[in-house]
């Protein structure tokens, strides 16, 4: 019974407390905002099922009064209880804290029903000619059903909100972190310089500029042919080679591709640009030597496999490197929350550090769209 | 007037050179690719004016104005760069000009102007970078020397030792006297050098070893360079868990 409001509450809490309280799907039920749904709900759950037992002409007041009471009773001190051990169930697996939430409520209905046909036991009968098992019973199925249906439903929700949130950031990060207006404006350096000496090498280059930036501002889940991402990325490293001239050599790898794979299989937008982008920038773009990135694309069974492989930048200074990493970061957190939300386990982005290379691993099913 | 060009990008400097020998009374000198070869070229030309792009890789723009703030006669320096970003945010850089790329050929036209009518003492007072309390390290150590400003890579020094006014600078390839305190070297390059002795100061990286000379008395050897140094004992504590880390 004491789901029901759980349910709309539920409902509830996607609006502004989602923000603030949503990294787990069991909402906090204690809040005076919780309580007031909780208590409303619950009453008009009392109301329903005294209008299915009495039916309505001999709608009785005292009974709705009890069933109410005992509603009530169930209700906010299951949501008493599991907001109290909700920190300790933070830390569970999920199906645990599923299990401990229904034991709490069945459990819970259990000693109210019982307390409940203690206390209207008049005096003059003995309890034990009263008491009734099957009324416990049923009082604990309707309560099971109940609380399996919202727990339920407060995991979907929450997963939900999680997707959403993690599509919503990746969009943001990717606006962020696409505009590096470093980029931008060297390139418009380049531009500048090329127009006077090679007017058709700049012409291209606006050219690829604005399709590079045409894609970034692309809203964030649009799925492209494998070959356009692979042409976008060759694009931006045209613009890099003219900016940084001999210090930069890219090697493209593509060789075990079957025919045709490249135009069909789709993958999200800008899914690789950001990873080849930051292999020059924390790669290439500190070592006044400059160096080399290889990109090898792999079939791999199911799965395409690209490696990227850059140079560390020679700093020896660890504040340097900490700063790199964290623009590094932002990128690959805003594709691994992509790759999930695209692909779930089968997407997988690691990044590693060999010897004095750096080197990053995308992996990603063959999606054909039909 | 003599101009040197220093920026990573190729097309940027052709840009700038373009411009630069376009006006009347200036020319092109050289040009440099990173902070340090600005610095080595600035000794060789003796340019009277730097065009320096504030971000490049090895020695960035801002610290290249700082070693050249050292020389007698610094050339005037005319930072050039993409972006407005934290880099110059933390530094009070007061630089003659402040352009920003891609310059436009009258800005860059004043800012030359403005920079052959100041005589040198006014120079002097611009070109000073003063470095904001522990906002950054270094790359490189400068020094006044006869064949201008030698730089040692921050990464090439053994040891600073104090000795008497100066502090010595020992890299792989010699010895340099610089005018600053090691206190101030010790807060700046932190984890890198240990502090062994009242006058000296050791690069982590090149720990090679501690040996007892006569009892009680402890030195430390070193990669590459012969010489050994005296561990004080206050000092041989934390130097054996530095030691230990290794």
């Amino acid at each position: 019974m004491n789901t029901t409001q759980k349910h709309t509450l539920g409902v509830q809490n996607q609006g502004s407390e989602a923000l603030q309280d949503d990294d787990f799907f069991i909402p906090d039920l204690c809040n005076s905002r919780a309580v007031i749904i909780l208590v409303v709900v619950t009453q008009l759950f009392a109301m329903v099922v005294t209008v299915l037992e009495t039916r309505l002409p001999a709608f009785d007041l005292m009974d709705f009064t009890l069933v109410s009471l005992l509603c009530q009773w169930i209700t906010l001190s299951s949501a008493g209880i599991i907001c109290t051990v909700r920190p300790f169930l933070r830390n569970l697996s999920v199906n645990l804290v599923l299990l401990s939430c229904l034991l709490i409520v069945l459990v819970d209905t259990a000693v109210f029903s019982f307390v409940g046909q203690w206390v209207v036991t008049p005096e003059y009968l003995e309890f034990e000619s009263v008491f009734n098992i099957w009324s416990i019973l049923q009082n604990l199925i309707i309560a099971a059903i109940l609380s399996i249906m919202v727990f339920r439903y407060f995991l979907v929700q929450y997963q939900l909100r999680l997707q959403e949130r993690a599509e919503l950031n990746a969009r943001l990060q990717s606006l962020q972190s696409r505009i590096r207006p470093h980029f931008l404006f060297n390139s418009m350096n380049i531009i500048a310089s090329l127009i006077a000496t090679d007017p058709d090498t700049a012409e291209r280059v606006v050219e690829d500029l604005s399709e590079l930036f045409r894609a970034s501002l692309k809203e964030g889940t649009d799925l492209v042919p494998l070959k356009s991402e692979v042409d976008l990325c060759k694009k931006y490293s045209r613009i890099e080679q003219l900016r940084l001239g001999k210090r930069l050599t890219v090697n493209w790898h593509e060789v075990s591709f079957p025919a045709g794979l490249y135009e069909q299989v789709q993958i999200p937008m800008l899914l690789l640009q950001p990873l080849l982008e930051n292999a020059i920038y924390h790669g290439i773009q500190p070592r006044a030597e400059g160096g080399v990135v290889d990109i090898t694309f792999e079939n791999k069974g199911d799965l395409i496999q690209v490696t990227i492989t850059n140079p560390l930048p020679s700093s020896s200074f660890p504040s340097e490197t900490i700063k790199q990493h964290k623009g590094n970061k932002i990128a690959v957190e805003n594709i691994k929350n992509r790759l999930a939300a695209f692909y779930g386990e089968q997407g997988k982005l690691e990044q590693d550090q060999k010897d004095n290379e750096f080197v990053t691993v995308l992996s990603f099913p063959k999606t054909v769209l039909s | 007037m003599k101009v040197l060009i220093c920026d990573d990008e190729p097309l940027a400097r052709q840009r700038l050179s373009r411009f630069v020998e376009n006006m009347e009374g200036y020319e092109v000198v050289a040009e440099a690719e990173n902070g340090a070869e600005a610095i080595e070229k600035v000794n060789r030309f003796d340019p009277d004016i730097v065009l320096l792009d504030v971000r490049m890789p090895g020695m960035d723009g801002i610290e290249a104005a700082q070693h050249l703030s050292g020389k007698d006669e610094p050339p005037a320096i005319i930072f050039c760069t993409a972006y407005d970003e934290y880099a110059l945010e933390a530094f009070k850089v007061d630089a003659i000009g402040y352009l920003m790329k891609p310059v436009r050929a009258e800005d860059l036209g004043e800012a030359l102007n403005k920079a052959s009518r100041l005589n040198k003492s006014q120079m002097q007072a611009l070109n000073k970078v003063t470095q904001e309390e522990g906002s950054r390290r270094r790359s490189h150590i400068s020094a006044k020397t006869h064949k201008g400003i030698e730089l040692v890579p921050v990464d090439d020094i053994r040891y600073f030792r104090a000795d008497q006014k100066y502090v010595s600078v020992r890299h792989s390839k010699g010895e340099l006297l610089i005018d600053e305190t090691l206190k101030n070297l010790e807060e700046e390059f932190g984890e890198a050098f240990v502090r062994i002795h009242r006058n000296s100061l050791v690069a982590v990286r090149y720990l090679n070893g501690m040996e007892l000379d006569s009892p009680g008395h402890y030195q430390v050897k070193l990669k590459g360079v012969d010489d050994k140094l005296v561990v004080s004992r206050r000092h041989i504590a934390a130097l054996r868990k530095v030691m230990q880390k290794l």
